[in-house]
């Protein structure tokens, strides 16, 4: 074998029997049982001193964590609602806006419709005005 | 020679630990933005865009993962994802959701995509007065934002996910530790999930790596420039942000315990999630290196969306963003896309 070869030789060998210790670790039930009753554990240690600081705190006449917690859900709900009320607004305000375009854009129409009708009158005024008279109409009974 | 190198070796990885240790984290997340929404603990942030290329025609939302810091989308000059789009033309608004508190501890995934996404891409959307946007998402936030955009389609445009996992029986390691979670155990009503217990699982992830690394924050440590870059990958790595265990038991129990995302056997508060709906179009982008979300788990998303294609990269999970395959490669593709699928 070169020095070459051997060069990172117990280090790499290191990696790669701990990589296969890992895979091995990971396909043991028990292992990863492990880690999960880690995490169980732990909420439960955390739930007991929070419940015995609770006790505590109530006995003291203290506001505890879980009042506070609960002031604090109290406060995100209402913040929920306001959203909810300021998107409804500001749709209303898109409905809104959009209407108002749209009566402008009609208002505008039925001023050009208006315009075109009084040209029409006073272009027929005009033809009018250059012809005769026309004969009185005869009476219907003769 | 051989075992002299070793301990050489050996001997930098030590010098990396007490440089990782002893070296000040740089700041973060500094690229000037506008805060245009903000609600419970989620804030939405708006990048403008650079005048001096041509404007995009539609916003790019931008949805990172729960359990990581939005500044991961913008780390530091010149490896900034927002600054990158924006510098393409790009409004850009990055959902940060923010850090649940214990009154969080009941906000299910209904909550996240139908009340906190679905407010903020409406707002965003009247913010940059346009008729809708281009939903991005990353890692989970891909997956979050292919969900949302089965169930709310309205004002989504197209939809570009990357690294966001689908197929939850090949999620490899991570899958293998979660899967057999008693999850209403672990996560009980009016928990979080903990910080302290997410970042040795994801070390156990890559047992080897998460030491081995070290070696590299030796090498950097030479130069300000590559330190800094270094540590700033170590706080991406280091600062987790706590989950709302409401969330945390549906997410894991649909995806890696009983994977019925793909098969639309997820219903979020009445609706089921059918991402064979998502009619516009989709560039699913996958990391070849990517152990925290691989291949085969990305990948399907792009087979059963009809208007889907797949984009592999060579390269891993975070380096897609902040490596130098992100300017040179990701954002640029990311603009590509954005700018053919604009309506």
């Amino acid at each position: 074998m070169s020095a070459h070869s051997r060069e990172g030789d117990w280090l790499k060998q290191w990696e790669q029997s701990l990589a296969k210790w890992w895979d091995t670790a990971l396909e043991d039930p028990a292992f990863v049982r492990g880690f999960g009753d880690a995490l169980a554990g732990r909420a439960q240690v955390r739930s007991s001193w929070e419940e015995g600081m609770e006790r505590t705190l109530d006995q003291m006449h203290m506001p505890s964590k879980r009042d506070v917690v609960r002031l604090a859900r109290i406060a995100s709900l209402l913040e929920d609602r306001l959203v909810n009320v300021e998107e409804q607004l500001a749709e209303m305000n898109t409905r809104l806006d959009r209407m108002e375009k749209e009566a402008l854009r009609a208002r505008i129409d039925s001023a050009e419709v208006l315009i075109r009708l009084e040209e029409q009158l006073r272009a027929l005024h005009d033809k009018l005005d250059g012809r005769p008279a026309p004969p009185a109409p005869r009476s219907r009974r003769g | 020679v051989g075992s002299l190198d070793d301990l050489e070796r050996v001997s930098r990885i030590q010098r990396g630990m007490w440089v990782a240790a002893a070296s000040p984290r740089p700041a973060v997340g500094t690229t000037p933005h506008e805060i245009v929404h903000t609600h419970d603990k989620l804030v939405v942030r708006y990048y403008a865009r650079s005048p001096e290329v041509p404007a995009a025609s539609l916003p790019v939302v931008i949805v990172p993962s729960l359990i990581n810091r939005a500044w991961i989308c913008d780390l530091e000059p010149g490896r900034s994802l927002v600054d990158g789009l924006a510098r393409l033309g790009h409004d850009v608004y990055l959902v940060d959701w923010g850090v649940p508190a214990e009154e969080d501890a009941d906000e299910d995934v209904g909550y996240h995509l139908l009340v906190l996404l679905h407010n903020s891409i409406r707002r965003i959307a009247r913010h940059a007065q346009r008729p809708g946007v281009h939903l991005f998402g990353y890692c989970m936030g891909g997956t979050l934002a292919a969900m949302y955009a089965a169930l709310r389609p309205a004002l989504v445009r197209s939809l570009c996910v990357l690294a966001a996992p689908v197929r939850f029986s090949e999620g490899g390691r991570f899958r293998e530790l979660v899967a057999p979670l008693d999850v209403d155990a672990a996560f009980p009503p009016g928990s979080l999930v903990p910080v302290e217990m997410m970042r040795p699982a994801f070390q156990l992830l890559d047992p080897v790596g998460s030491v081995t690394k070290f070696e590299a924050v030796e090498q950097a440590s030479h130069d300000e420039a590559a330190l800094r870059r270094t540590m700033v990958r170590e706080r991406w790595l280091e600062e987790n942000v706590p989950v709302s265990g409401a969330f945390a038991r549906e997410f894991i129990r649909h995806t890696y315990q009983q994977d019925v995302l793909l098969e639309g056997g997820w219903e979020i508060r009445g609706e089921r999630v059918d991402l064979r709906k998502i009619a516009v179009p989709v560039r699913v982008v996958a990391c070849r290196r990517d152990f925290v979300a691989p291949l085969a788990a990305v990948a399907p998303l792009a087979e059963v969306v009809p208007q889907a294609t797949l984009e592999v990269l060579e390269t891993g999970h975070i380096g897609v963003v902040v490596g130098a395959a992100g300017p040179r490669r990701f954002y640029p593709l990311l603009d590509q896309f954005f700018r053919e699928t604009a309506p």
